[in-house]
């Protein structure tokens, strides 16, 4: 469809119209002009399509952009980040956001000079040694003394480890209340237990947390049956005990 | 007690003991060991430990919860906290690969990674919303929906990587500096005409001189065959 009014306007005349930029003339001719309505709105469709496709088309990824300043990229995606952000003001606004998100108050990543102060910890893995034959002073009493298993429940399983000076003596045994539970039972020797604390794991998730007393005694309670890690804590020093079947 | 364990002999559950025990200690202000956490890290992301990685998501959530509220592109957002966190971490399982893991030598520049994918989580969600204020249309619920399911990484990636090769390919079709400098100033930049004129005085001098260029490219690129999309039939 063709404009038969005079005078005749052409695309750069209604494109202007559509951005209010038009003369008088022009924009009373498009109000009375059908054919020139239809262009119109045919050119203001292909526009927003532009638009829709290439708006920020130029622009890096925000994790890209991001890792520009933090120095992540080659010399040559930082040439080319570099020179974009100079002409994008998008961009440019988004980096200046980045900083000072980046620079705001954080204890992690700025902590105070009393919050560096790095230690060591001693982490060792006790190692399996032989089950022993009798440890005098688990629960102050010789663990598998016929007549105090009855109390204490019955021994399933004792297990004996080494970590550094330290000897953990463990027992397993069955739960007198609750059928299927498991208690285990620990003493650490060549310690003060004052002060330790055994926590348990079991599937990446911590369990139960229990102290240890001055003897070296510790006890957990209704178990289920499974693979656990005992960790046995006095800060700095730790002892991890892995694949431990209850 | 004597010689401490090589970390690589603890297993995920043991590093996660000391990892949270340590990050306790760094917040009650005592002395703390950043190792345990640090390998944590690099057998989730190094060695791409699935048990590690998620132990690492339950010690740092709540970290990268607050920084999801504290930034500036949050309140606007009208996403829930967790939405954020969880694209955030998936962000970086991502994006910090085997290869790129060398880069990050202590805890402190992991961290700041995390923080970094933080930021660009929020930030791709500002783009899509300015994307439709830019672009005037109304924000519906069907599309925020659609942006809002759009948290695959890789689904984001192809949209990207789509309108930066329509992007190539218009390009391609720019005979000279005013035609590129139009394209890319009203189209990728959003801005007017008469903005351009005021920029680049040395190219166009006068407004009109702007649209005639516009209009010129307009007509060239919605007969191309190789760019469809651009024809009002498919409107
Ligand atoms: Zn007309
Ligand atoms: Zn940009």
């Amino acid at each position: 469809m063709t404009c038969t009014h005079n005078p005749q306007i052409d695309d750069v005349d209604l494109l202007m119209a559509l951005d209010g930029e038009a003369g008088a003339e022009v924009k009373m001719h498009v109000s009375q002009c059908p054919q020139c309505q239809l262009r119109a709105a045919e050119l203001a469709a292909v526009q927003r399509l532009a638009a829709r496709q290439l708006l920020r088309a130029a622009c890096p990824p925000a994790l890209e952009l991001g890792e520009y300043p933090m120095g992540l990229l080659s010399a040559h995606r930082s040439a080319a980040i570099r020179q974009h952000v100079a002409a994008c003001p998008y961009c440019t606004q988004e980096l200046a956001q980045l900083a000072s998100f980046m620079d705001s108050p954080d204890p992690y990543l700025h902590p105070a000079p009393w919050q560096s102060l790095q230690r060591r910890m001693n982490v060792l893995v006790a190692r399996l040694t032989s089950a022993p034959q009798q440890i005098a002073g688990l629960f102050g009493t010789p663990p598998l003394a016929p007549a105090l298993a009855g109390l204490r429940g019955e021994a399933d399983a004792t297990l004996s480890y080494q970590a550094g000076d330290l000897e953990i003596v463990l027992e397993v045994q069955k739960n007198g209340g609750r059928p299927g539970h498991k208690t285990l039972a620990g003493l650490v020797m060549g310690i003060d237990g004052a002060g330790m604390t055994a926590h348990l794991w079991r599937a990446e998730e911590p369990v139960a947390s229990t102290g240890v007393d001055t003897l070296g005694n510790f006890i957990f309670h209704d178990l289920e049956t499974g693979r656990y890690e005992l960790i046995l804590a006095s800060e700095p020093d730790e002892v991890h005990i892995q694949d431990l079947l209850i | 007690m004597t010689a401490t364990a090589d970390l690589r002999d603890l297993t995920v559950a043991g590093l996660s003991h000391r990892c949270a025990q340590e990050t306790a200690a760094f917040f009650q202000r005592a002395s703390y060991d950043p190792a345990f956490c640090y390998e944590l890290f690099r057998r989730a992301l190094l060695e791409r430990n699935q048990r590690a990685y998620d132990c690492l998501y339950s010690q740092y959530q709540p970290l990268v919860a607050g920084w999801v509220e504290r930034h500036p592109g949050f309140p606007s957002a009208g996403e829930e906290v967790q939405y954020f966190v969880n694209r955030a971490f998936e962000k970086m399982w991502h994006a910090l690969t085997p290869q790129k893991f060398s880069h990050f030598a202590d805890l402190k520049a992991l961290l700041s990674y995390l923080k970094l994918c933080t930021h660009s989580v929020v930030i791709d969600h500002a783009r899509a919303r300015q994307h439709l204020l830019l672009l005037d249309e109304e924000p519906s619920d069907a599309v925020l929906l659609d942006y809002a399911a759009r948290g695959d990484v890789a689904e984001e990636t192809i949209e990207q990587a789509q309108q930066q090769e329509f992007w190539r390919l218009v390009n391609q079709r720019l005979v000279d500096e005013k035609e590129q400098t139009v394209v890319f100033g009203s189209f990728v930049l959003a801005m007017k005409p008469a903005e351009l004129q005021v920029r680049y005085p040395h190219l166009f001098s006068d407004v009109r001189e702007v649209y005639r260029t516009k209009q010129n490219v307009l007509d060239r690129l919605r007969r191309d065959p190789e760019l469809r999309t651009l024809r009002a039939d498919t409107v």
